[in-house]
């Protein structure tokens, strides 16, 4: 968290989150979302870019996860280890999940929107429906012949 | 680097946070992300568990089938066709397709959907066929012109007669497929934009393949291997002036010089082969930073002009040195592997793999390799920049011991030296070892001496 930066060369760019927290962010970092890289070159990058869409702790988040991205670049355990951190934050907190992964698609980054997609979809494979329904709070709103219909059809899948 | 809040601090934050999430925990936020974050999500699932979703709820319903890439591994025909029928996506990001078994049918069916795949703009390709299944792949699959990644697997290409190249394939890996020599020449080369070629144990009707690109080829990593024994090996010619990274096994090679290779992985190539070839290519690798290489490097013909050949030749780029030593080794190649390390001044990692020990060969006598590697202990040759040194399958016989002293007297800078030995040690054992080894005042050195569960 501590931002004392050995490459001192690197520009810093600040950002507002919605409910007004400022961060200052390196511009390495900061580029990897493309919303935030299209704002600077179209050159509103003088001053304190606005996320009028993305909180402070989810920005936090956000930021913290791009950061392991880039080291675990070459590190196949920190991979993994990444990659498992999903099935925690979908059991414990769907709620964060869900605003983390509207942040990112938000800020357009590419490598957290694969990571984020690769978390709840390895928490889908291998669940059961119901359990799936119970953990993420979805509502069952189908009759019950209407989920007789669905199963007879794609009896394969359910096999 | 990373954010600084200016006002609050992170632990605050983080329990405004949970404050939030228990207020609204019972309300289901996931199915009310927008369709394309959904639809992404299912394209990172398998067929089967993306049409499992459709039972969640209405708003999971139909949401598989717009996704863009199906995956349907180990999939009946029928379901596939059933599947495609109700897809509505209208352009294909991947498409893969793997049988557990061969009917009759196939053949049709793996038209119609690489029809579908072709009118649907398929990015990235993998048709696997069933194993030893040798039918035509149907004409359909050239029709797919914006491939990127093709990847096929069993079964047999032939080119139609007109054929002008996928124009945007990157990436071409053929796995146990058959394909005419020439065809494949013609491949390589309509392809403009191909960068990564795999042949992973093709078959080709002839014994020589000729792999030719031209000056402005982007081709830069090829892997080729054979199932071939030494004595059946093909001939393989290789041009390639971009190239930078090769894999090859299964092979007798010819190769131009690859002024950009910097990663060479030659393990079981060239058996038997006379001292011109032998040269040629080690000509042609010189430039590389990461080698690894087998017993072509040190067979008999050519182990003896190994010496006298490393002052001519340097790898004066080499880091990374893995040596895999099949054959019953014995004093010659010591010595080879010796000059090998002499002609390579900036190395910083090398990886012994020993299969069958240094001893197994009666002939050799203890004393003549003492006296030899006296010999050879000339004070200018040590290297300064060799910082790992591994080595697999050690014995701990009296020559491992002997070359391993060796090494460890020339290579001042060792931070880490791992010993990983056949079968399970006991700890007194390893103890003996290092003892033998003067381990012990190796202070700024980490040791590691392992064994191997399944050797």
């Amino acid at each position: 968290m501590a931002s004392t930066s050995n490459s001192t060369s690197s520009k810093i760019i600040t950002l507002r989150s919605s409910d007004g927290e400022v961060f200052e962010v390196e511009e390495s970092v900061a580029l990897e979302s493309n919303l935030i890289r299209r704002m600077m070159e179209d050159d509103c990058a003088n001053n304190i870019i606005p996320l009028p869409n993305v909180t402070a702790p989810i920005f936090y988040l956000v930021i913290e996860h791009c950061k392991k991205h880039a080291e675990m670049k070459d590190n196949k355990e920190k991979k993994k280890e990444l990659r498992s951190q999903g099935e925690e934050l979908l059991k414990s907190d769907p709620h964060t999940y869900s605003n983390l992964m509207e942040a990112v698609n938000y800020l357009d980054i590419k490598s957290l929107m694969d990571l984020t997609a690769q978390w709840l979809a390895d928490f889908l494979k291998g669940k059961s429906p119901r359990l799936i329904r119970e953990l993420l709070k979805i509502k069952n709103d189908f009759t019950p012949e209407e989920e007789a219909e669905i199963l007879e059809r794609n009896r394969w899948a359910f096999d | 680097m990373y954010p600084t809040p200016k006002k609050k601090k992170i632990s605050e934050i983080t329990q405004t946070q949970t404050q939030q999430t228990q207020v609204v925990c019972e309300e289901d936020r996931i199915s009310n992300l927008p369709d394309e974050i959904l639809v992404h999500i299912l394209s990172f699932l398998r067929m089967k568990d993306a049409v499992r979703t459709s039972i969640l709820s209405n708003r999971w319903r139909y949401l598989w089938t717009w996704n863009p890439s199906l995956d349907f591994s180990c999939c009946k025909p029928k379901v596939i066709d059933r599947c495609l029928d109700l897809h509505k996506a209208p352009k294909l990001r991947s498409f893969e397709v793997s049988y557990c078994n061969t009917s009759t049918a196939e053949a049709d069916a793996s038209n119609r959907w690489l029809r579908y795949s072709a009118t649907h703009r398929v990015e990235k390709l993998l048709f696997s066929h069933s194993y030893g299944y040798c039918g035509d792949y149907p004409a359909s699959l050239f029709e797919c012109q914006s491939l990127m990644q093709l990847t096929l697997i069993y079964g047999k290409l032939s080119l139609p007669v007109n054929f002008c190249g996928f124009k945007s394939l990157v990436t071409l890996c053929l796995e146990q497929v058959f394909i005419k020599g020439e065809e494949l020449c013609t491949l390589i080369s309509t392809c403009d934009q191909l960068e990564n070629l795999r042949l992973i144990n093709c078959s080709f009707a002839e014994k020589q393949l000729k792999i030719s690109a031209t000056n402005s080829s982007l081709l830069r990593h090829v892997k080729i291997t054979s199932y071939e024994y030494p004595r059946s090996f093909g001939r393989l010619e290789i041009n390639a002036p971009s190239l930078s990274s090769f894999t090859c096994s299964g092979w007798k090679l010819s190769l131009s010089d690859f002024p950009h290779l910097y990663k060479a992985d030659l393990r079981f190539i060239n058996w038997n082969e006379d001292l011109n070839c032998w040269r040629r290519i080690l000509s042609a690798i010189t430039c590389v930073r990461t080698l690894s290489a087998g017993d072509w490097l040190f067979q008999p013909k050519c182990r003896k002009h190994l010496p006298v050949l490393s002052h001519h030749f340097e790898f004066k780029y080499l880091k990374e040195l893995n040596v895999h030593i099949n054959d019953q080794a014995s004093k010659d190649y010591l010595a080879s592997f010796i000059s090998l390390l002499r002609a390579c001044p900036a190395l910083e990692t090398v990886c012994l793999h020993l299969r069958s020990g240094l001893e197994r060969d009666r002939c050799i006598r203890y004393d003549r390799v003492m006296s030899w590697l006296r010999q050879i202990r000339d004070p200018v040759f040590s290297h300064d920049r060799l910082t790992k040194l591994k080595v697999v399958g050690f014995r701990s016989t009296k020559i491992e011991l002997l070359v391993l002293k060796f090494l460890l007297e020339k290579t001042i800078a060792l931070e880490s030296l791992i010993l990983i030995l056949p079968r399970r040690i006991f700890k007194s054992k390893s103890e003996l070892l290092k003892n033998e080894l003067n381990l012990h005042k190796m202070n700024s050195t980490s040791i590691e001496i392992l064994h191997m569960l399944r050797y």
